[in-house]
């Protein structure tokens, strides 16, 4: 169910009148459950099955960690983070490794028929991120309110976490010590109006108006019709799709974060203006925030981090962003892109140290930084739009030499068009946060007008997500 | 960077939003009313889009109808004739038209099916859009909310034609040779296998299952190949396509048009301005002969 369809609209609208009507009201969380099912469902109701069954097994697995014996405690978050692993390693990645290793017809037919459920990647990662939490507060002793003593209560309440619908299937990747306290009687009282409108007005404008008429211009950068065009219009595909992929993306997380804070709940914010870092640790401070900080908190720290000396944190640094990668994808060339942000952290971190103070540099060298970041991450996004490795070596080839074609100027002038919002939207942020302006509520809400107006009468064809392929 | 922002509740904020929202409306509503209907777009989507829409909510009873691809749709609407329409579809095929009329229940009298990419399917994402009652009778009651009315379209179009560009600018534009071999070759390549013939029989049967309602409307179907470079059209996977398909349908009509002339392509498939503009015109004079709109 796309966010921008009438059937979202009506599941939210329907959800939302009897989430709030007082009869209802200790039954708000079956209700959110059975409206998250339903949005699951309804493009793929038998992988609701496996949904439902790693939800519950991952309470289990939590409640036992809490509740269990403490002999076994270690050994159930273990399980479950293991059980979690290989929902994920089966069925996202059963296919790449057997046409990988596996020569056996038979072998690769079975592997390469799994089907991929849509927001594996995300349920499982928040089904690691509980069982580990809470063995996190268990080990330091924090309050068991969290996991309540009513089995019933907390399977309830991690069947919520975990299939929340405004996250479920591109994110954010929300922690469980950052939800579970949440989950509790709501009143319309509760519903920051100004935070949710605000959330989705932004959010259906950067999808349903830049990212969706982006996608149209930049689809002729799919082999081999790339091979046709000129390198300015390559270069246009280039920065076109950088601008379509974070429209898209940052479009989600908002309409994710305004919906949700509709039925009372905050998630956290998964992009900070990431085109405006000026380096590459920043960069992933900025962008899908909540993939960078799980990966960071449960994968890169107890690898060790950087406290087990310099090679060890770069070959740390370099794991956790080729497993990032991979995560995207079941292809190869996700890993390699993971691998190109990799090389770039452990490279700055080599000639930077540890502690790069991007604020300390002189303006220009900030400028020329957000540049070369910028450029650096968009050369890394043709790995996203061409998963076949050999079209992406085929279009960097056309870049470099240029196609026989001619200039696409219908694509360039759309490019240019629809790319300019995001551009000013990343230009807002640097001269707010330097003090140089800070528009007055009066201009605020004619730019909320007027993305609203092009909402209505300018949208682009709807396309899924697409990080909804992850 | 806190995670959570905290907002305070709304005072008449959204209030203003609104009217200021309803007057942005209103003026682009007068817009529309007041400038000519766009010509050029931005995309094929949108360009497919407000053709079709045309088509469905305009008041004009169509004689003749076209309904194809890319291919047909360089065919110009006005060489057709005045009851002419092309219902052709950028990056689609002949299917997607077929579906259009008996969706709308628009039905020309005589219909002709350019049969170059016979095999693409319905688009029914289009057709669903197109169609959906909401949308439907909202963009039918308020072309504002059409695609062709939209702003980013409307610019786009008015720099277009700012820039000179016209018919005649079209008639006077080369063709780039280099090109146009690079995608002869291309498609050369890319097509030197015969399709599946499961699939190639299920589209078949599927354009057949599309005509019947027409064929029972008493809608004049005709078959017909539009011109392309003879590399192309001598690749196996055409040249396959076109045979299996004649033998299909070789109960229906088939028009020969511009036989024994010459026509240029800019790409291989698709014919210059210059050639489509002819090809029409004996298109429609092939009609015209034998009586079918009379």
């Amino acid at each position: 169910m796309l966010f921008n369809s009438l059937e979202f609209v009506a599941l939210v609208t329907g959800a939302m009148c009897l989430y709030y009507l007082p009869p209802l009201k200790r039954l708000q969380v079956p209700l959110l459950i059975l409206a998250s099912f339903i949005f699951y469902a309804w493009h793929e109701p038998f992988l609701l099955i496996l949904l439902a069954v790693s939800a519950s097994l991952n309470a289990v697995a939590s409640y036992k960690i809490v509740h269990g014996p403490p002999a076994s405690k270690r050994a159930w978050a273990w399980a479950g983070v293991v059980l979690n692993l290989g929902v994920l390693g089966y069925f996202k990645y059963a296919g790449l490794l057997a046409s990988t290793f596996v020569t056996g017809s038979a072998v690769l037919d079975f592997a390469l028929a799994i089907p991929l459920p849509v927001g594996i990647s995300f349920y499982t990662f928040q089904g690691i991120s509980l069982v580990l939490d809470v063995e996190g507060m268990e080990k330091s002793r924090q309050e068991k309110n969290h996991v309540p003593a009513d089995f019933g209560r907390h399977w309830m309440n991690t069947v919520f976490f975990i299939s929340f619908f405004p996250q479920l299937v591109a994110g954010p990747i929300v922690k469980a010590r950052d939800f579970l306290p949440q989950i509790g009687p709501k009143t319309t009282g509760d519903i920051d109006w100004n935070f949710a409108l605000e959330k989705l007005i932004l959010g259906f404008f950067l999808k349903s108006v830049i990212a969706d008429h982006l996608q149209d211009q930049t689809a002729s950068m799919m082999w081999p019709h790339f091979m046709n065009g000129t390198r300015l219009t390559l270069v246009f595909y280039l920065f076109g799709y950088s601008a379509q992929i974070f429209a898209d993306f940052a479009g989600y997380s908002l309409i994710a974060m305004g919906v949700a804070a509709l039925f009372g709940y905050r998630l956290p914010v998964n992009f900070n203006y990431p085109y405006i870092a000026r380096s590459f640790s920043e960069f992933w401070q900025r962008w899908h925030i909540s993939l960078s900080t799980w990966l960071r908190d449960y994968l890169y720290f107890p690898l060790g981090g950087n406290r087990k000396g310099r090679r060890r944190t770069y070959i740390n640094l370099m794991i956790v962003m080729a497993l990032g990668g991979l995560w995207h994808g079941a292809a190869w060339s996700y890993m390699i892109w993971g691998l190109w942000h990799g090389l770039a952290l452990a490279i700055e971190r080599i000639i930077f140290g540890s502690r790069l103070d991007e604020d300390s540099r002189s303006l220009p060298v900030q400028l020329l930084s957000m540049i070369m970041v910028f450029l650096y991450v968009s050369l890394g996004w043709v790995l996203f739009k061409l998963p076949d490795f050999s079209h992406v070596i085929a279009f960097f080839k056309a870049l470099v030499q240029g196609g026989g074609g001619v200039v696409d100027k219908n694509a360039i002038f759309g490019i240019a068009v629809y790319a300019t919002p995001v551009f000013l939207y990343h230009v807002y942020a640097l001269v707010r946060d330097r003090g140089v302006y800070r528009p007055g509520m009066a201009l605020r809400n004619i730019a909320f007008a007027l993305m609203l107006f092009l909402i209505l009468v300018n949208r682009g064809n709807e396309h899924a997500f697409i990080y909804f392929q992850f | 960077m806190p995670l959570f922002i905290s907002s305070s509740k709304p005072g008449p904020r959204w209030a203003v939003v609104g009217v200021v929202c309803a007057l942005m409306l209103s003026a682009h509503a007068v817009m529309v009313k007041v400038l000519p209907r766009p010509v050029y777009f931005m995309n094929t989507f949108h360009e497919n889009m407000a053709h079709v829409q045309s088509y469905i909510y305009g008041s004009f009873k169509p004689g003749l109808v076209l309904a194809g691809s890319s291919i047909g749709a360089r065919i110009p609407e006005d060489n057709l004739g005045e009851d002419g329409f092309n219902l052709s579809f950028h990056a689609l095929g002949p299917s997607t038209g077929l579906e259009v009329i008996n969706w709308s229940g628009i039905y020309p009298r005589v219909l002709i099916v350019e049969t170059n990419e016979i095999l693409r399917p319905v688009d029914f994402e289009m057709i669903g859009r197109l169609f959906n009652p909401l949308q439907y009778f909202l963009k039918r009651d308020l072309p504002v909310f059409r695609e062709a009315n939209q702003p980013g379209n409307l610019v786009f179009n008015f720099l277009k034609l700012s820039l000179g560009n016209s018919r005649e600018h079209k008639l006077e534009q080369k063709i780039n040779i280099e090109a146009r071999d690079a995608e002869i070759l291309r498609r050369m390549e890319s097509e030197k296998l015969p399709p599946n013939r499961d699939e190639a029989a299920a589209g078949f049967k599927n354009f057949e299952n599309l005509l019947k309602p027409l064929l029972a409307r008493g809608v004049r179907v005709v078959l017909v190949e539009v011109p392309i470079h003879p590399l192309v059209a001598a690749n196996p996977r055409r040249r396959w396509i076109s045979e299996h398909f004649r033998k299909a349908t070789r109960n229906m009509e088939w028009l020969e048009v511009g036989k024994g002339e010459t026509f240029e392509t800019t790409d291989g498939v698709h014919l210059t301005f210059e050639s489509a503009i002819r090809w029409a015109k004996l298109a429609r004079a092939e009609v015209d002969k034998k009586g079918w709109l009379k």
